[in-house]
């Protein structure tokens, strides 16, 4: 009982050496990746076609990427946690393939797209264990946010934030000098009216602040809380930043209309998204360095 | 040959349930419209209908049109 540890160690951070496993593990490997292949081929290619068609998913295409060279990278961190398989990560694998099912059965894309990364999560935990699985959290998270928003979600939430970023940007020209009101999503200035549309709702730069928000909470921060914190802190600053990207474009087309519409129009977004994680990442590194100080402190 | 674990044979028979579910809803029969499009009036409580939006392709291909 007491060598038991040490020889589990032994064998956990022995490398990994695909040349060591025999035909068995290999048969066995295709034959899950054969039915992962068969049923999320479509649902991956789908995506990927959303990701190269629709300007505000085209993020999307660097995610997977990303999400593989960071577990990549972590490899050693994964490899040297015991492989313990246990039956519990069975319930997560079913699970996925009832979200699956579900989102078949009502033609819906959200869900299977989902279910594709709980599934690889419940199969690290079924063949490789929960400690495992722990140090894969963060590429695996980063994985599902390649998944858009639900439409139903999407559609919800992107008419009130449309009315918001209107209200607050006409409120903050009226601060600003300029004659301006409000009519519904529209804001009216002396010689143009300016339609505050659905791509100006702020939802764009809130999902690449999002995943903005989980890279920069895992380069820089060491604490889970602060990176659970600066993910939260991504929503309201994402719609604070394309209210004044709103605002600015309000006030520049009262004296330059050209301009508003056309070179400050197009490249604002570029500019909100750079300004917003420019803001995310100074608070990340003062959480850091408060946090650092406080436990440097304590010591 | 060593024996085939319990984790991995319960994982396969999960695949293939979702396999045999998703086969199974594919096959579904179409429903038919019970008059057609054409017929529903375009003005509903107040509301007018100006214009027929076109599907895309991708979302014609996934509500499999009966037509």
């Amino acid at each position: 009982m007491g060598t038991a540890p040490s020889l589990f160690f032994e064998k956990a951070v022995r490398p990994l050496s695909l040349r060591n496993m025999g035909r068995q593990f290999w048969v066995q490997t295709l034959v899950l990746v054969g039915f992962i292949v068969v049923l999320y081929g479509s649902v991956l290619a789908d995506l990927a076609h959303d990701w190269w068609t629709e300007p505000a998913l085209s993020q999307g295409l660097l995610i997977p990427p990303l999400a593989l060279y960071i577990g990549w990278t972590r490899r050693n961190q994964t490899l040297a946690q015991p492989s313990r398989p246990e039956n519990r990560g069975l319930w997560l694998v079913a699970f996925a393939c009832l979200l699956y099912l579900l989102g078949k059965l009502g033609a819906e894309f959200f869900l299977p797209r989902m279910s594709f990364v709980i599934l690889l999560a419940g199969l690290v935990w079924t063949f490789w264990g929960y400690m495992r699985l722990r140090t894969l959290t963060f590429p695996l998270l980063l994985l599902a946010t390649m998944v858009p928003l639900p439409v139903i979600f999407y559609n919800a939430i992107s008419a009130p934030l449309q009315l918001f970023a209107s209200d607050m940007a006409t409120n903050l020209a009226q601060i600003l000098g300029v004659a301006v009101y409000r009519d519904g999503n529209v804001i009216h200035l002396a010689n143009i009216s300016l339609g505050v549309a659905e791509a100006c709702s702020g939802l764009n730069s809130l999902s690449a602040l999002m995943v903005a928000s989980l890279l920069i909470g895992f380069l820089v921060c060491q604490r889970a809380g602060i990176r659970v914190l600066l993910f939260a802190l991504s929503v309201p600053l994402s719609i604070a930043v394309n209210v004044v990207r709103v605002t600015g474009t309000a006030v520049i087309a009262d004296y330059y209309q050209e301009f508003a519409m056309g070179f400050y129009h197009s490249f604002s977004g570029w500019l909100v998204f750079i300004g917003g994680f420019t803001i995310l990442y100074g608070i990340a590194k003062g959480l850091d360095r408060l946090t650092h100080g406080a436990r440097g402190r304590a010591a | 040959m060593k024996k085939i674990s319990f984790r991995y044979i319960a994982t396969v028979l999960l695949l293939s349930a979702t396999l045999a579910g998703y086969g199974l809803s594919e096959r579904r029969k179409p429903d038919v419209l019970e008059q057609p499009l054409e017929t529903v009036d375009k003005q509903i409580a107040g509301w007018a209908a100006v214009s027929d939006e076109p599907l895309s392709d991708s979302v014609l291909d996934r509500l499999q049109l009966t037509l």
